[in-house]
């Protein structure tokens, strides 16, 4: 759990130069420790891909919405004007 | 007050205007928090999509480039918006058609030959996207509430106590071992699985 926090903010830099030289050198005595790291830094990647791939299904889904339902009839002519 | 809005500030000497800005902005910047993304986004296309759209029929393209570059400026929006020290200096229709214009110019004057993908690291990125596929699945296995969890904190950028909030938690600090939990959940399955596929780990 520590260890987590800690490689958190290893990877978003908010660690002091004291701190990160301890971690460095952990990394070179223990090399599951330069695993760990990799793997967490993964993950944040893997969640913020995820994160925008919701946000385009919603987007999509606002498409859908403003270019099907009556209520949007007037926005819907305005743009059937521009590419007409 | 941010520090780049106070220099702002005594540049221009325009207070009131500014000041409305600020407000404004600080506004829209809760409706980001108490609408659905999908309400925010149909918003933005009743209020900006036109224009966006006119922009892209003058330089030539269709409704289907209009479609493609304003989703790609929602994303981007949608993710600056999201950091910190955004709100301030620019209106949402502005950035957001400024975004529009950016990515059309990029599409189609510069490197349009980036678009070519040689082979092999065609096959590179298939490799990766198989491993990435993989770790994702282990991600899920932390079960939905912490996908969600963590996807709030590390992607639309919510702060602690907004997270405790949206997700029932007692306080700041309780989110914040919640979170910390999630992924010590999603490195335990890493683990597990790295015990029985010695490779793994490569």
């Amino acid at each position: 759990m520590n260890e987590v926090q800690q490689i958190e903010r290893y990877l978003s830099g908010k660690m002091s130069p004291g701190d990160k030289l301890v971690m460095d050198a952990r990394m070179v005595l223990d090399p599951r420790l330069e695993e760990k790291i990799k793997w967490q830094k993964k993950t944040y990647t893997l969640i913020r891909d995820h994160g925008r791939k919701e946000v385009r299904r919603e987007i999509e889904l606002a498409h859908t919405q403003v270019f099907s339902e009556k209520k949007f009839q007037a926005f819907q002519k305005i743009i059937r004007n521009i590419f007409k | 007050m941010s520090k780049i809005y106070e220099n702002k500030l005594a540049l221009d000497g325009d207070i009131h205007s500014h000041f409305h800005t600020y407000i404004k902005e600080m506004i829209q910047k809760e409706d980001i928090l108490q609408q659905t993304p999908q309400q925010l986004f149909i918003r933005l296309y009743e209020t900006v999509f036109p224009d966006a759209a006119a922009f892209i029929r003058k330089m030539g393209g269709d409704m289907a480039a209009a479609k493609d570059i304003f989703q790609d400026a929602l994303v981007i929006y949608y993710e600056r918006s999201a950091g910190e020290d955004f709100t301030i200096l620019h209106s949402e229709k502005a950035y957001i058609m400024g975004t529009c214009k950016h990515l059309w110019y990029k599409k189609h004057h510069e490197g349009r030959h980036e678009e070519r993908l040689d082979s092999s690291s065609a096959l590179v990125e298939l490799q990766e996207e198989k491993a990435s596929e993989e770790i994702f699945r282990f991600i899920e296995l932390s079960g939905k509430k912490c996908l969600d969890l963590l996807k709030a904190f590390y992607y639309d950028k919510l702060n602690m106590k907004d997270l405790a909030t949206k997700f029932g938690f007692s306080g700041e600090r309780s989110a914040t071992v919640q979170k910390f939990k999630c992924l010590q959940k999603v490195r335990s399955e890493i683990e597990n699985r790295s015990l029985v596929k010695e490779d793994f780990y490569e």
